[in-house]
Order: structure tokens, then C-alpha cells, then sequence
């Protein structure tokens, strides 16, 4: 039954006016609230645009990249594939000779426009390539190394290109900067490349010039085999094969992380968009909270003059809404720019809409659940609660003590207390940020991707020279099983026909200027098929390091399962593995003492074999790596004598230690570099290059969470402001009051001043926690991962005890100001 | 003898654009122990006359001494030290710090001085005020009688030479309103404590030992103990 006064009604317009009333009256609170959901929005949507940006920047790299490089063509195969209607680009970069002069290195190429302009370097070419049989581009670090860093283009070098002792070149162009990375060329002292025009490489040649050529086919597959069946079809026309090609590994690995990364990227999206929509949620709810319970008498006399209960959430919910179509907008123009700067060629107006949109949806619900309590609080203030309330009204419960010490700092503690609720809320959030702030910083600045590569890599070098991998083979559908394994095992091929790794190159090593010590490391590849947990099994191609009897015994104590006898161990070919294979909750990997593995490997006179080699023992990998007898971090050991008995190897060589003064590291790697350029089937690396990548990992991680925790504090100290700031302006009446009985300006500043104290010295202490924290997780880390080069971070601790200090400094400066603005006599006169 | 003594007093409320005269060449003087009522009309000066007598306000002319210090020359500070150490206030709104109890509301001057509390005094007053057993009670937990008599407890337990009183009953019921003034009145007598005490209040200003009728910032009846 419809009763009787029940009868619908248009309220907007009054509702309208008593928001926006309500929002005129409380300037500080509404900019702040604005402020909190704008810089929600923005960090939302400037992250999202951030990542999809590098995406979109990675992908368009890799679009005019190309899949594969065919070498051995010569120019009439090149012009006809370059016809081709499966075929996109065609860019050539052919080395014609390797020579020296002086100290340098020269390596001559002949490279066309296409090329120069698909590895981004067009803009880095001062005047044009190369033509007829007198020019070169070179390199200015050449000039500079040579100390002719006058010479302009035009003028004319003297280089020894032909080996023949050379001859004056004119400079055509020179190429301003090297690039690293990306598949082009390295920085490598003493190695310079000059750049010749093709004719002039007939010359040098003879008629015999062959090309290297760079193709990228009309596909934007990923897959190795569509890729190379497409290939097999256009190199069938000019008489080639695949067995002419390499893929690009750049070109695959990249595009097949990307492809496997985007669920992952979806699901860091939306728990960072979760984290900022918590963290502003938290702020808006503290922002209200702390407005609704000090309008409290004003909801009161609202309900008294027959505001229902519903009416007085719509007037909450809709002062909510009002703030949030001001700060979502204001946030996409912060996040859109910031967006944008941060990426600029990752900016795509799509993606930019999409996640405008999804940045201000997602804000306004959070803003919408947080206002949910402070709504329900006002609409549950009855007249006649109004009537009574006071913002202020302290305890209604007598204390225990009849006095406690009325100094400022006392009666500063008995503020805090009034309202324990929104005290706590500041201080934990400001205590959690400085934790997080600080115990980042001691993990990033003491982690270190070179105490890593030291422990786990590089026990006892700075360098190691191994078998190169990278043959130009490349396997299609049609290959046999033999011919895969082959593929898999082709370092043992090397191995077993000319070991590179000879006592020839061991000795030239040891007679350069500051080499300490040169250590061989014996061991073999094989091909591992590796059963998991789950019934599945992957493979694993891996270095079988192996073991003397000398070594045996030294790395014993570092086995962990099974027994550790020699004698049964090297007769009945058996295998150490390493506790990070055997099955453990994380680890799906399925092996225990007994087992047999499966071993593909190659036997004598280049047949592939496969054994089955019992498991004997398992190591533990972080204690085999503290005995320094062996690099990489091993995950099989077998003995040496069964290996070479089944290998027939003569010289099992498969790694050499360069231990060098470390004074002189740099002259040492040059000169390893120059070595290893003759040879291509020597890969040289350097503990310094693995430390960089390792770092670079950590600095990605530590970068990203230092920059959440920053921001988690930037959001709690807002909030700590806001919080001070409504303190000061409602308490007014009773700083008068105070003022009244006696209380000096100097006594209310100092009590305002301890408040503040108090969050300072909370986060200050938090901060220290932080450190310690910090201080334990790096110890932990070191312990499992060795990856830590402990740094007290002092000077962070610093800088962000001074930011507080500044902050104190400048709260109480505010509260000065605002207490010198009005008499006591306003003060007292202002109705709660 | 005089206690309180203004002259020329003068208070102009400017605020650019609109210049109020809130007290006008105002010549006061009270004797020590006496008990003044100041009545007048809404807006007449009242309220503005005993902020000035306490050293709330500063006057914009004249001079207010108090035994003998010229307050008008006083800096904030020592206006404010002065203030707890000579003045007891009593406002209407009783003005107690909510989150002290009574206690700690009654010895807030006292303790604001960094001064030991006259024990003696403090039973005394308490006892005659009948706050012996709301000592550890928070303001919010007690009556508005209970909570004035709380303000008058704080008004004199620093001995103050003064005791200024801003219509204390007025929000209190006839029966509380009563008690609380001859409290006010019995325990400024027993102190020998001067009492100023505002008021709308005929009958209750008659109660004083004199009356002064103040009328659009000027004292029209009662400016001296003579009159």
C-alpha cells in the first residue's frame, strides 16, 4: 500500500546546490580530493601507455627486421632474389678482408643503402657510401684512434685495405657513431670497419665475390620453419639452398618473447592499476571520513529539516561523483602527456583512448566503494547527534588517570589519540612507504649483477673463451633425426675435428702482457632429453662438464644425495646432477639417485650416440660454485675418462679460464677480441659483459618498485597533509580557547609541532626498519643467489629524513601562518 | 582600591570598507574585591568590553590597566602569560578542552605556567564546587551546570587578581543558573577575587555590588565605584 506521503520527487536541483556548496566551503579538501584521483588516473594510465608503448615500439622494430641471412650468392642471384614477390628487403653487408695496420684492426665490408638505412645508421653517415675503387666510409672512433680527428669528408686516408701494405683513400662518408646491440656492431678497441663500394670489392676479390646478404621475406611469421620453407622456395630459383641461410636469432627470440609476454604484461597491468586504485581509494576514503565526521552537526541539521537518510548518502555519493569527473579528466591530460613523453614512438591515439577510458573507470569505482562508509556514517547522524556533535568532542570515557603532565608534546599525544582511526591509517601508510622506500634502496643499490657472474659464471677468470656454437646450419622440416642431433651437437663436432681451444691458442694467451693464468676446463655437449614431473619432457642442450679424479674428490663434499665413489662413478658412466633438477614443489623436473638419463652425444668419428647414464649423486649447485673448480654453474658432471672413452677426444677441451691483472683487464680484452675475430668458432666472454647484463635485469626490478613505493609514499604523504591541514583549520576554536586560559602562540605551535613530529619520527624510524629489512633481504639473497655487494644506504636515508624535515619544517610554518591570521577573540567566536 | 582601570577606551572594528565603533572613549574603574554586572542591549559593547578587560582583544585606543599594567602596551606573549597568571575567564560555552578531563581542564592554566598547583586551594575550590567525584570524567560526559562549574573551578585556581565572567548562565536552566552564580559569587568573595561579570539579566545583575549599563560602546551608568 503507497502511503501516504510517498510521492516522487525531483531533488537535483537543491542536491546540485548543496554539493557544490559544500564543495565551495572546503576549497582544500575538494583541490586535494581532485588531486588524489587525478594522480590516480595518471600513474594508471601512464603506466599502461608506458608498457603497451614498449610493446608497440618492440614490435615495430622487429616489422622491418630481417629473418634471415643468405650467404655465398653471388650478384646475378642476388638481383634476381631481390625480383622476388615473397621477398620485402634485400640488404647486403659482405666482409671482403680482415687486415692490419699499426695496431688496429681493419675489417672491410661492402654494404649497400638498403642495409644502412635497416640497421637504423643512415643518420649516423656523414656524406654518402662508397663508389668506384678510391673511396671508403669509415669510422670517426678510427679517425679519433688514429689521432686524425681533422680529417673531413673529402679528404684522403691512408689505410692498408688489401693487405699489400695499402693506399691513399678519399672519404666519402664517415659513420659518426657506433651502435651496440641489435645485431650490429660492437664497440671493440683496436676494431675499426671502413666501408668500400662493390666495385672496389670485385676488385679486391676478384670474380669470385660473394655476397652476405640481409632478407626480410613478405611474412610476419614467427615460426622457424614457415619462414625457412619460404626461403627454401625463393633460394630454389637462383640454385641455392638452405644450407646458405642463418635466421636471425634477434628476429625470433624477440618476437617470441613478446608473444609469450602478453598474457604476463595483462596481468602486471592490472595489478598496478589495482595498487594505485587501492592507494587513492584509501586517500578518498581518509579524505571523507575525516570530512563527513566533522560535518557531522551540519548532516544533523540537514536530517532536521527533513533530509531523509537516502538524500543525505545522495548528497555524499554525489559530492563522489562531482570530484571525480574533475580529477578523471585532469588525470588523462597528466597521464596522457606523461604517457606520451615517456614513449613518444610507442604513442598510439588507440591505445591511448582504450586506456583513458579503462584509467577512469576503474577510478571512479574505487572512488565510488570508498565513499561507501563515509556516506553511510553521515546518513546514519540523527538531528538530535548533530545538535550535540562536535567535530572535536574527545573521549566520552573518563580516564584512568586523574592527571597526566599538561606540557605541549602531552597534550600534543592526547590529540593524536582523539581520532585513532585516521591517526593510524596516516602513520601506517607513510611507516609502509618509508619501509618500502628504503628497503628497496638497500636491496638496489647493493645488488650487484657482477657479484652474480662472479660467483656463478666467473669463479676464478675474468674471461673464458669457449667453443663457438653459431655455424651457419639451419634445419627444415625435412631434416632426419641424425641431422637434428648433428645440429645439437655441433660444438662436439668442432670439438672432435680441430678442438680451437689447442695449446697453440692457450700459449699465445699466456704470453699476452697481463695474463695471470690460463685454465683449461674439460667437458663435452650433449643433448638431454629431460622427463618432467607432469609425464612431458623438454630438452635440454647443455655442457657436460667432466671431472678428474683430483676434481672428484675436491668437489665431494659439495655432493648433497647418494654416494660419492669414484671408482664405480667413472667405470659405470655415471652422472652428479644438480639439486636444481631434481623434483622439488617449484621445480618440475623429475630426477633422483637412480635414475637413468637419456644422453644423445657424439662418439668417436663423428657418430651420434645415445647412452643411458645412471644418476650417482646430486650436488648442490651453490656449494659446488663456492669451490671454485669449475665455471657456469654445472648442471651435469660426469667423469673424464668415461667421456673420453666414449668420445675418443684428444683434446676435451670445451672451456678456457683467463685469469688477468685486473689493472691491465682492458688491454687483455681487446687483444682476446683480435684473437678471437680470426677465429669464428671461438666465442670470447667476459665476466664485465655477463655483470652488465645481470645488472641491467636487477635495475628494470629495482627501477619499477622503487618507483611503486615512491609513489605509495607520495600518496600517504598527501594524505598525512590533508590530515594535518583539517587538524589545524578545525581545531581553531579550541587553539583559542587554549590561547584563552593562558596558552602562549609558542606552546600551541610546539603541540602542533609534535603532532607532526610524530608522523616524521614514525616514518624516520620506519625508514631505519626499512634499512633493516633491507639489510636482511640482501643477506638472504646473498645467501641463495650471491648477488649482493652490501651498501649501507646512507645517503637515501638521508636525503629522505631531509624531505621529512623540510615537510615538518614547512607544516608548522603553515600552522604559524595560520595561527597569526586569526585573533583569539574569532577563534573562540567560530560555531562548531 | 583600584584594581581595573580604563581610559579612553576605544575599539574600532575595521575591515576596509565598514568601520564599527564597539567601544567608544570608554572610562572604567573597579576596586578590588568589588563584583560588577556590565548590562546592555545586543551589540551594545558588552562582550567587546570584557575581551578588552582580559587581554583577549587589543583596544585601538585608551589603556586598560590591570594593578597597575597597562595592557595596551603589553606584546602578545606576556599578554598571554599575564592573562593565566591575573585573569580567570568564564564563557557562556564553558569552553572546556574536550580532551582533558575535568581535572586537567581545572589545572590547565596552572600547569600552561609550568607552576605546582595549590593543593590546598584546588580541595577547597572543588569542594565548594561539588567536583569531587567528576574528576576523571571527560567534559562531554557531564551536564552543562556541571561543566560551568568545571570553567569556574579553572577560572580561580590560579589566584587570579580578576574573575571575568561572559554571561556564565546563559545557557543554563533558571534552577543551575542559581547555583552557579552564588558559587560565583561565594567563591570571588572567599578569594577576594574582583568579579566582571556580563549579563542581559536584570535580576541577575542586581545581584552585584554595582551595575554598569553600557549603550552603543559607551558606559551611560556606573563607569566608577562612586557613581
Amino acid at each position: 500500500m503507497k502511503r501516504e506521503f510517498e510521492y516522487p520527487i525531483n531533488d537535483n536541483n537543491v542536491m546540485n546546490h548543496l554539493v557544490s556548496n559544500s564543495s565551495k566551503a572546503d576549497k582544500f579538501r575538494y583541490m586535494i580530493s581532485v588531486l588524489v584521483i587525478a594522480l590516480s588516473v595518471s600513474l594508471i594510465m601512464s603506466f599502461a601507455m608506458l608498457a603497451s608503448g614498449q610493446r608497440r615500439v618492440e614490435m615495430a622494430m622487429q616489422e622491418g627486421r630481417a629473418q634471415i641471412t643468405v650467404f655465398g650468392m653471388t650478384v646475378q642471384q642476388y638481383d634476381t632474389i631481390k625480383q622476388q614477390a615473397e621477398v620485402s628487403w634485400v640488404g647486403i653487408r659482405t666482409p671482403i678482408t680482415n687486415t692490419t695496420q699499426g695496431n688496429i684492426q681493419l675489417k672491410t665490408y661492402y654494404i649497400d643503402e638498403t642495409q644502412l638505412k635497416k640497421e637504423d645508421r643512415e643518420s649516423q653517415l656523414k656524406g654518402s657510401l662508397a663508389t668506384g675503387n678510391q673511396q671508403v666510409v669509415v669510422q670517426q672512433e678510427m679517425l679519433d684512434a688514429l689521432k686524425k680527428e681533422n680529417i673531413k669528408v673529402g679528404d684522403t686516408i691512408f689505410l692498408n685495405l688489401d693487405g699489400l701494405g695499402g693506399k691513399g683513400y678519399q672519404i666519402s662518408g664517415i659513420l659518426t657513431n657506433n651502435r651496440t646491440g641489435n645485431g650490429t656492431i660492437r664497440i671493440m678497441p683496436n676494431y675499426y670497419q671502413v666501408y668500400i663500394s662493390k666495385d672496389y670489392a670485385q676488385n679486391l676479390i676478384g670474380e669470385s665475390l660473394k655476397l652476405y646478404c640481409d632478407v626480410r621475406l613478405n611474412t610476419d611469421s614467427i615460426s622457424q620453419s614457415e619462414v625457412i620453407r619460404m626461403a627454401k622456395n625463393v633460394l630454389a630459383k637462383v640454385n641455392l639452398s638452405t644450407d646458405n641461410i642463418i635466421l636471425s636469432n634477434n628476429y625470433f627470440t624477440v618476437l617470441g618473447r613478446l608473444s609469450d609476454a602478453n598474457d604476463m604484461t595483462w596481468l602486471y597491468a592490472a595489478l598496478l592499476a589495482l595498487f594505485f586504485a587501492l592507494l587513492s581509494g584509501g586517500v578518498i576514503y581518509s579524505i571523507f571520513y575525516i570530512s563527513v565526521t566533522g560535518k557531522v552537526r551540519a548532516y544533523g541539521q540537514l536530517r532536521t529539516l527533513g533530509m531523509t537518510i537516502k538524500q543525505v548518502q545522495k548528497i555524499v555519493r554525489k559530492e563522489g561523483t562531482q570530484l571525480a569527473l574533475q580529477g578523471i579528466p585532469l588525470g588523462w591530460i597528466i597521464g596522457g602527456l606523461l604517457g606520451y613523453f615517456l614513449i613518444p614512438m610507442g604513442f598510439r591515439a588507440g591505445d591511448t583512448l582504450l586506456w583513458a577510458f579503462l584509467s577512469g573507470i576503474f577510478v571512479f569505482i574505487a572512488v565510488h566503494i570508498s565513499m561507501r562508509k563515509p556516506a553511510k556514517i553521515a546518513s546514519q547522524v540523527s538531528p538530535i547527534e548533530g545538535f550535540r556533535y562536535s567535530a572535536y568532542t574527545g573521549k566520552q570515557k573518563a580516564t584512568r588517570k586523574i592527571q597526566r603532565p599538561l606540557v605541549p608534546g602531552n597534550l600534543a599525544i592526547m590529540n593524536l589519540g582523539r581520532n585513532k582511526k585516521t591517526t593510524i591509517l596516516t602513520v601506517s601508510m607513510m611507516s609502509f612507504g618509508a619501509i618500502l622506500i628504503l628497503g628497496i634502496a638497500s636491496v638496489g643499490i647493493s645488488i650487484s649483477g657482477l657479484a652474480y657472474a662472479k660467483y656463478w659464471y666467473f669463479p676464478n677468470s675474468q674471461f673464458q673463451l669457449t667453443i663457438n656454437e653459431t655455424i651457419p646450419t639451419v634445419l627444415d622440416d625435412t631434416a632426419t633425426a641424425e641431422d637434428t642431433n648433428l645440429y645439437m651437437l655441433k660444438n662436439s663436432v668442432i670439438q672432435q675435428k680441430n678442438n680451437p681451444l689447442n695449446e697453440q691458442l692457450i700459449s699465445t694467451i699466456r704470453s699476452m702482457d697481463g695474463v695471470e693464468n690460463v685454465t683449461t676446463v674439460s667437458g663435452f655437449s650433449s643433448f638431454i632429453q629431460t622427463s618432467t614431473g607432469s609425464g612431458g619432457s623438454m630438452s635440454n642442450n647443455s655442457v657436460n662438464y667432466t671431472l678428474t679424479k683430483d676434481q672428484f674428490d675436491m668437489i665431494k663434499a659439495a655432493i648433497i644425495i647418494g654416494k660419492a665413489d669414484w671408482q664405480i662413478f667413472s667405470k659405470d658412466n655415471g652422472v652428479l646432477i644438480a639439486d636444481t633438477l631434481i623434483n622439488t614443489p617449484f621445480n618440475p623436473l623429475h630426477y633422483s639417485v637412480g635414475d637413468k638419463i637419456k644422453t644423445t652425444m657424439l662418439a668417436k668419428d663423428e657418430k651420434v650416440i645415445e647412452i643411458e647414464r645412471p644418476v650417482m649423486g646430486v650436488f648442490s649447485a651453490d656449494k659446488l660454485m663456492q669451490m671454485k673448480v669449475l665455471p657456469n654453474s654445472p648442471q651435469f658432471l660426469m667423469a673424464r675418462d668415461a667421456a673420453q672413452n666414449i668420445m675418443g677426444l684428444r683434446n676435451d677441451t670445451v672451456n678456457l679460464e683467463v685469469k688477468v691483472d685486473s689493472s691491465k683487464e682492458k688491454e687483455v680484452q681487446s687483444n682476446l677480441q683480435n684473437l678471437v675475430s680470426l677465429n669464428r668458432n671461438i666465442r670470447l666472454q667476459s665476466l664485465s659483459d655477463t655483470a652488465k647484463e645481470q645488472q641491467a635485469k636487477y635495475d628494470s626490478a629495482v627501477k619499477l618498485l622503487t618507483s611503486l613505493a615512491v609513489i605509495l609514499f607520495i600518496f600517504s604523504l598527501i594524505n598525512f597533509i590533508n590530515t594535518s591541514f583539517t587538524n589545524i583549520r578545525t581545531r581553531r576554536r579550541e587553539f583559542g580557547l587554549l590561547q584563552s586560559v593562558g596558552m602562549t602562540q609558542q606552546q600551541i605551535r610546539k603541540m602542533l609541532q609534535t603532532e607532526n613530529s610524530f608522523y616524521v619520527i614514525a616514518s624516520t624510524i620506519s625508514a631505519v626498519v626499512g634499512v633493516v629489512i633491507g639489510a636482511a633481504f640482501c643477506k638472504y639473497l646473498d645467501a641463495s643467489q650471491h648477488c649482493i655487494l652490501y651498501q649501507l644506504p646512507i645517503r637515501i636515508l638521508m636525503l629522505f629524513v631531509a624531505c621529512l624535515i623540510i615537510l615538518h619544517i614547512l607544516m608548522g610554518f603553515f600552522a604559524s601562518l595560520n595561527l597569526k591570521r586569526e585573533s583569539i577573540i574569532d577563534r573562540i567566536s567560530i560555531s562548531e | 582600591m583600584s584594581i581595573l582601570e580604563t581610559s579612553a577606551l576605544t575599539k574600532i572594528y575595521d575591515n576596509g570598507t565598514n568601520a564599527v565603533v564597539a567601544l567608544n572613549d570608554v572610562n572604567l574603574q573597579i576596586n578590588e574585591g568589588e563584583f560588577v554586572t556590565v548590562i546592555g542591549a545586543s551589540g551594545s559593547g558588552k562582550s567587546t568590553l570584557l575581551h578588552m578587560l582580559g587581554g583577549l582583544d587589543k583596544p585601538t585606543s585608551g589603556s586598560i590597566k590591570v594593578e597597575n599594567k597597562d595592557l595596551s602596551k603589553m606584546d602578545d606573549n606576556s599578554l598571554t602569560i599575564f592573562r593565566r597568571r591575573r585573569i580567570g575567564f568564564v564563557f557562556q560555552n564553558y569552553n572546556l578542552v574536550p580532551i582533558l578531563n575535568v581535572y586537567e581542564n581545572i589545572v590547565l592554566p596552572v600547569e600552561l605556567d609550568g607552576a605546582h598547583v595549590d593543593k590546598f586551594l584546588f580541595d577547597h575550590v572543588i569542594q565548594m564546587l561539588a567536583l569531587e567525584e567528576q574528576l576523571k570524567k571527560m567534559p562531554s560526559q557531564l551536564s552543562g551546570g556541571q561543566q560551568q562549574r568545571v570553567a569556574i573551578a579553572r577560572a580561580l585556581i590560579s589566584k587570579p587578581a580578576i574573575v571575568l565572567a561572559d554571561e556564565p548562565t546563559g545557557n543554563l536552566d533558571s534552577q543551575t543558573s542559581q547555583d552557579v552564580l552564588s558559587l560565583l559569587k561565594t567563591t570571588s568573595h572567599d578569594f577576594g577575587q574582583t568579579l566582571v561579570m556580563i549579563t542581559h539579566n536584570n535580576q541577575i545583575a542586581q545581584l552585584a555590588n554595582r551595575m554598569v549599563h553600557i549603550e552603543d560602546g559607551k558606559i551611560v551608568d556606573g563607569s566608577s565605584p562612586e557613581n
